[in-house]
């Protein structure tokens, strides 16, 4: 049985399935320190509920270095809708 | 837009560039370009949403002052990975601290190869002055105590003995010369439950006539008062004059040998580690220092157990327990050789870890073309070892294959997941 997700893991997730991708822009969706973000969104990474890639497209638009970005996956989807039961917040910030 | 709006902030830079150093060395850049990146490009974002660029390098200088805590979470979830028990255990240096500490452990318990120790000897008055005598056999370091006849013509020549008492050992039963307890200062002792002497466990004592004829097997000493140790230990080489050499053990005294040897091995794979470029070298350093401190260890085990050899009242060694106890010796110490080698062969050749993740290949029904075989890695992505299932004339027993530095890039990212 997998451990369920902490309240700031289920926000950061929430912020990455609504299409905030890269680091900067889900500290200001959530108003998360960044310094909580990184250490959660490796969690979640090592935990397989979201992946990374680079993103070349970011790179190649604004002529500078790439750029990491997060997706959810399908376990990360599950462990979302579990956390939405479990954190009613979760669930109104998703409504 | 001009170029310096492009630019890293020098404050998130320098915040970035310092948390780095926290940051395990092996992702150390990859980590840093993330962070660097990332800001690059909130920078950018913020100023295309219409922040100026001085509002905009403050937030991502917030935005970088959280690169401080993820470095420290970084380094210690590093830590916690380090500590894993089964990595732990394929570590050379954590199989010989181990090997070291079992060794010293095991020496401070056995008083290092010294089976007359004597529990609880500090117990004993003055027992710094207490000497055991007895005349060694030779034979693996069995001692064997010296007769009373032969401790009287000792005494004859020194000075510095004060009393000297005899006694014998057979079985748990101790018979002892009347003024025994009288030189150990201690209150006599009847029935001995509970009671050990020279580290064998007492079962009775009983007291031999004076005059009686009593042939004791050894004897304890107490040196006068006045009595220098370093001279008394000098003095004995000349009281061996009747071709017998005499062995004094002061009953407090502890073996050191055993700690200078656990510290002299642990210096050599220490002095080999620093070799790194001779991998040659430290391989074969870590095998001879692992084997001699197994070997050591089984060695100090077996003293213990030697202590039940009985001695015979008229010396020497009683050969019908003694053979046996020689051979679980010589047993125990071909069994730690071959699980010596064994470990040695499990282990990468360059960095001295113990290879993991095997991967059956081959068939048993295809003998020749496809030998049945399990396939190891060396965690730092140095080879891989190949162990041939069978045993066969033909077959080669293990076949290491080095892996180049372009397999280091797969390694390292497993280690920072």
């Amino acid at each position: 049985m997998k451990t369920p997700l902490s309240l700031t893991s289920a926000i950061i997730l929430l912020a990455i399935a609504n299409g905030r991708r890269y680091g900067f822009e889900i500290m200001e969706a959530t108003g998360l320190p960044s310094g909580t973000i990184y250490p959660a969104l490796r969690r979640l990474e090592k935990a397989r509920l979201i992946r990374s890639d680079w993103d070349s497209t970011a790179a190649t638009e604004s002529y500078g270095p790439p750029r990491k970005y997060f997706r959810v996956t399908g376990e990360g989807k599950s462990a979302l809708e579990a956390a939405e039961k479990r954190f009613p917040a979760v669930a109104q910030l998703k409504g | 837009m001009r170029q310096e709006e492009f630019a890293v902030p020098p404050p998130s830079q320098f915040l970035i560039s310092t948390a780095s150093l926290v940051v395990p060395r092996a992702f150390r850049s990859s980590w840093r370009n993330e962070w660097l990146w990332e800001v690059w490009h909130g920078r950018l974002e913020l100023v295309r949403q219409g922040c100026s660029p001085a509002q905009a390098a403050r937030r991502v200088t917030r935005f970088a002052a959280g690169a401080l805590l993820d470095a420290a979470d970084l380094r210690l979830e590093h830590f916690r990975l380090l500590l894993n028990g089964r990595a732990l255990a394929r570590d050379p240096l954590v199989c010989l601290t181990a090997l070291v500490l079992a060794f010293l452990t095991l020496a401070g318990w056995t008083n290092g190869f010294r089976h007359s120790r004597m529990a609880a000897a500090a117990s004993y008055p003055d027992s710094h002055q207490l000497v055991l005598l007895s005349r060694p056999a030779g034979l693996l370091g069995i001692e064997t105590a010296a007769s009373m006849e032969q401790v009287w013509s000792w005494v004859e020549y020194s000075r510095w003995f004060g009393s000297v008492a005899g006694f014998r050992l057979h079985d748990g039963a101790l018979e002892v010369s009347p003024n025994f307890f009288a030189v150990l200062h201690a209150d006599p002792v009847i029935s001995g439950a509970g009671w050990r002497f020279l580290g064998r466990p007492i079962r009775s004592v009983r007291f031999l006539e004076p005059g009686s004829g009593a042939r004791y097997g050894g004897a304890i000493a107490r040196l006068k008062l006045r009595a220098n140790r370093n001279l008394f230990e000098a003095q004995l080489g000349k009281l061996g004059n009747d071709g017998v050499r005499i062995t004094a053990t002061f009953l407090d005294e502890r073996g050191r040998w055993p700690f200078y040897f656990a510290g002299a091995t642990a210096l050599l794979f220490l002095a080999a580690g620093m070799f790194r470029t001779r991998r040659a070298v430290l391989y074969l350093a870590f095998f001879a220092v692992k084997t001699a401190l197994l070997l050591g260890t089984v060695g100090l085990a077996w003293t213990e157990v030697a202590t039940a050899i009985p001695i015979p009242v008229t010396g020497g060694v009683d050969l019908g327990a003694a053979i046996p106890l020689v051979l679980l010796l010589l047993l125990a110490q071909a069994f730690v050789l071959r699980w010596s080698l064994q470990d040695q062969a499990g282990r990468c050749p360059v960095c001295c870890r113990q290879v993991a993740m095997p991967v059956t290949v081959g068939s048993r029904s295809s003998l020749i073309l496809d030998r049945p075989c399990v396939d190891f890695l060396c965690t730092r992505g140095h080879g891989t070892l190949r162990l041939s299932d069978l045993t066969t004339c033909t077959a080669e027993p293990y076949r290491w294959t080095p892996l180049d530095r372009s397999w280091q890039e797969v390694f390292v990212r497993e280690r920072t997941a």
